[in-house]
């Protein structure tokens, strides 16, 4: 009777301890994220990203602005002649 | 006599009037040319403030610019010069066909001015617009495993990065011929389509970061 006792002790330890183990290597896994060479792997350094895209976007609008700020078919012979 | 007297009146006032006229063109001619070199010489100068002023523009171009204009200007004042010293109208004449001349001769040295600065900002804007692409990707590759519902969105994005792709790519071309009025249009579509991608990224992460 009491080896039946002490097995199921043993049974309910070894459940335990299988138990908690299962829960700690869950808890090692990252969290669902696709491959992306590890620049970005949670979903709060999009705001990071999205921060960078804005400064790209400024940067080529100001490009935009220069570049056709400048007329590529500027003559000063017509600019001579008043044109 | 009296017919002598008549003739030599109106030959006296024929002289008068001729005099009155060349000096009357003279004025008129210095004056043309004076404005038109000032034209030209702002013109320069705006083009080469535009240029050397820009942050976006590398310090190569600028100073490659800077001493072609430079030298353009240098002889266009030093024509002007020449035309306050001019003694008769044949003199400003004579300058004033030179300076013909020589726009015709330097033509291109502004056109190459400005198609060099375009070039060099398209450059530029290749290198941003493809960060960019790359930002987007690794931002949308985290947006889709966190707004699975946010198809339409998603979809639109994939399909604005794809298109983003093919104008770089465009834009590249041009940068290779040097085609400045396409390199102008290429970096306009960019510019507009780089920013409907930051407005999609933002409405999907508006939605499902917290």
């Amino acid at each position: 009777m009491k080896a039946i006792y002490l097995v199921i002790i043993i049974l309910i330890v070894a459940a335990v301890l299988i138990g908690f183990f299962v829960m700690k290597s869950q808890k090692s896994v990252p969290a669902e994220t696709p491959e992306n060479n590890g620049q970005i792997e949670q979903p709060a350094d999009v705001s990071a990203v999205i921060g960078a895209i804005d400064s790209i976007n400024n940067d080529l609008d100001n490009l935009n602005s220069s570049a056709s700020s400048l007329d590529e078919n500027t003559d000063l012979s017509k600019a001579f002649q008043g044109q | 006599m009296k017919k002598t007297l008549i003739i030599s009146t109106i030959l006296l006032l024929a002289g008068i009037s001729l005099a009155a006229n060349a000096a009357v063109n003279y004025t008129a001619l210095k004056q043309t040319i004076t404005v038109g070199l000032d034209a030209c010489i702002s013109l320069i100068n705006s083009v080469e403030s535009k240029i050397v002023n820009n942050s976006q523009v590398s310090q190569e171009t600028k100073q490659s610019v800077s001493q072609s204009l430079n030298q353009l200007e240098s002889a266009l004042s030093s024509y002007k010069n020449q035309v306050q010293s001019a003694a008769t109208l044949q003199d400003l004449q004579a300058i004033n066909q030179q300076i013909i001349n020589y726009l015709k001769t330097n033509s291109s040295v502004i056109k190459d001015s400005i198609k060099t600065a375009i070039v060099d900002m398209g450059e530029k804007a290749v290198e941003s617009a493809e960060g960019l692409k790359q930002k987007a990707e690794q931002a949308l590759n985290v947006l889709k495993v966190a707004c699975p519902s946010e198809k339409t969105t998603i979809s639109t994005l994939e399909n604005q990065l794809v298109q983003l792709e093919a104008e770089i790519n465009l834009l590249k071309q041009a940068l290779s011929s040097k085609n400045a009025a396409t390199i102008k249009q290429e970096m306009q579509k960019i510019t507009n389509l780089s920013k409907s991608v930051a407005v999609n990224l933002k409405q999907l992460e508006s939605v499902c970061v917290k």
